[in-house]
């Protein structure tokens, strides 16, 4: 019995240490990213008064969603979902979408590039990126990556969930 | 020349850019949807400028031209056009052209900060790096 009450009491500890501030899942346009930002702002604003946080929190946001509509591949059956969630002092960002198979070795490289770096080569490979006299626009995606390694607290999270021999959906999980 | 004045979009910045006032000011949020096509004509005017002023750097000993950079924040696309406009007030100098670089940021965020001292690194002048206050 008494197990179940502190089972019960931590249950609810846990709940209110977790508060999701974003769910979108659907198409992921310009505007749409706009929508998206306006909306989880007043939200970062009620769960932390940290400026540098909800700054680095709404930079990687930007960031993943502006890397999906860039790059990400088009599927009304499998539309990109976007979530932010509190826990304790941290906040996770996952967001997924579907991508070309043909392009996951690409992006498999950039992601265990930034992972294999430490917090200063993170610093040093992004300004070095953007010192370099022109940025090919297939390159930006790097660029943006480094950008939310660069924010991160920890390494990126990240999965490739084969659906056909075309697509897979893309998982990526940051923690600020 | 004429002024140039762009207002302040949710994802574009105010430009406020008025040679009878010295003033280069870029002030806001950029993650504008083509970057290139937002700061390509800023930086064309600003690059014109600097060579209708460069043989009368006298008119600005006394009273040098200011840019002024107050963002509160910009996506990575951004940061390489920020960094070809301080590249270009860096030509200003290097003409002779008297001139006073700002770079502000929010207390608190650190990250701005840094930024600024790495994109203004180049720069043969010492800016000035402005906490506003919250």
């Amino acid at each position: 019995m008494l197990f179940c009450k502190i089972h019960r009491y931590i249950f609810i500890i846990n709940m209110v240490k977790e508060v999701e501030l974003l769910k979108y899942k659907g198409v992921l346009n310009f505007e749409q990213i706009g929508v998206i930002l306006d909306k989880v702002q007043p939200e970062l604003d009620n769960y932390s008064s940290d400026t540098l946080v909800k700054k680095r929190i709404y930079s990687v946001l930007v960031e993943v969603l502006e890397n999906v509509h860039n790059h990400g591949y088009n599927n009304q059956e499998y539309l990109p979902q976007c979530i932010l969630t509190r826990y304790d002092d941290n906040f996770v960002i996952k967001i997924s979408n579907v991508v070309l198979n043909a392009n996951i070795e690409k992006f498999k490289n950039i992601l265990d590039y930034v992972n294999s770096l430490s917090e200063d080569e993170i610093n040093k490979s992004f300004y070095g990126k953007i010192k370099e006299k022109t940025i090919l626009e297939e390159s930006e995606a790097g660029v943006g990556i480094i950008q939310i390694a660069k924010k991160a607290s920890s390494k990126l999270v990240y999965n490739f969930k084969t659906i056909n021999d075309k697509i897979s959906y893309f998982t990526l999980k940051v923690t600020i | 020349m004429e002024n140039l004045l762009i207002e302040r979009t949710s994802v574009t910045p105010k430009v406020d850019f008025n040679p009878n006032k010295n003033l280069f000011e870029i002030c806001g949020s950029s993650r504008p949807e083509d970057v290139r096509v937002f700061y390509g004509p800023i930086l064309n005017k600003v690059e014109a400028f600097r060579k209708e002023i460069a043989y009368k750097t006298d008119d600005y000993i006394d009273n040098p031209f200011v840019f002024n950079f107050k963002f509160n924040y910009f996506n990575s696309s951004s940061a390489k056009f920020i960094l070809d406009i301080l590249i270009e007030v860096n030509n200003f100098h290097l003409d002779g052209i008297n001139i006073q670089v700002n770079w502000f940021f929010e207390e608190g965020d650190d990250d701005m900060k840094e930024v600024g001292e790495e994109l203004t690194e180049m720069l043969d002048i010492q800016p000035q790096y402005i906490m506003i206050k919250k």
